[in-house]
């Protein structure tokens, strides 16, 4: 069993890594065979590669900067769940985020493996965010 | 502390009674002190005369049937988060959508203290577009 400390450690390096809006850094905290489920997703995406193409036009799109509210480590399990708070901005063409925000709150359980994430699922409601991104939301992820 | 069984059970009592619409049992699984939130409450909601106020209008427009996919102990805590699937339609009937779900459901007796539940929202504006002629 991993340290808390290292579960807690890798939870904050995800939300972190996407908060640079680098895709290959988000990438980066994944395991080659990563499961990943959220809120716009139809089914369960298997592998680092579908989870680029999943996550990939939405880091570039949409800045984001979460606020982690709780991490509660899962009994018995190299697992946590992260309850956070996203505030979301489309960006520019440029890459700076533009001055449109939206607040959103969501929970993720994160389960990790040798210093990766090996699942994930992300909670939240995405509705409204529609008027913000509407173009970028539908079928795509995702804060 | 609480044991599993004893979280996991207080837990699928608040869903079973969920699945009835049966406001007072429902209710019932709550502690008078009950902190409650889901993506349609805007803010939290603090105790239960607040709870009931809220879960009335929503258990007068929506029928719901919840099925536990996945339940886990907080480490530490009489806590759970659990995972849900729910198969919702209008009361007034038409057809039901699917929709996703995570709580985290902090217990005390066997009761739920405290209840927050994430999932996308946007099936439930679908259904509310529906027009009469589709609700039968």
């Amino acid at each position: 069993m991993l340290p808390t400390k290292e579960i807690s450690r890798i939870a904050q390096e995800r939300f972190a890594a996407y908060e640079t809006g680098e895709v290959a850094r988000v990438m980066a905290v994944y395991a080659d065979d990563v499961s990943y489920w959220d809120t716009t997703c139809a089914e369960r995406i298997r592998g680092r590669d579908d989870l680029q193409a999943h996550l990939g036009d939405f880091l570039r799109r949409v800045d984001v900067r979460y606020a982690l509210l709780e991490e509660h480590r899962l009994d018995g399990r190299d697992s946590a769940i992260v309850l956070w708070e996203c505030a979301a901005r489309p960006r520019l063409p440029d890459g700076r985020p533009g001055e449109q925000l939206q607040l959103r709150r969501g929970m993720n359980l994160l389960q990790v493996q040798d210093g990766l994430v090996t699942r994930e699922e992300s909670y939240m409601d995405m509705a409204s965010l529609d008027a913000l991104f509407p173009l970028q939301v539908k079928g795509h992820a995702t804060c | 502390m609480l044991t599993d069984q004893q979280i996991f059970d207080a837990t699928r009592r608040c869903i079973d009674m969920w699945n009835t619409l049966d406001l007072e049992a429902t209710l019932d699984t709550y502690t008078d002190d009950v902190i409650y939130c889901d993506p349609k409450t805007g803010k939290r909601i603090i105790g239960k005369a607040n709870l009931r106020r809220y879960l009335r209008k929503f258990f007068e427009r929506w029928d719901m049937q919840f099925v536990v996919t996945e339940e886990y102990r907080l480490e530490g805590q009489d806590g759970q988060a659990v995972l849900w699937d729910c198969t919702i339609r209008r009361r007034e009937g038409g057809p039901s959508r699917l929709v996703r779900g995570m709580d985290i459901c902090m217990v005390r007796g066997n009761q739920l203290c405290r209840d927050e539940a994430y999932m996308e929202t946007s099936v439930l504006q679908d259904l509310l577009a529906l027009p009469p002629a589709a609700l039968r």
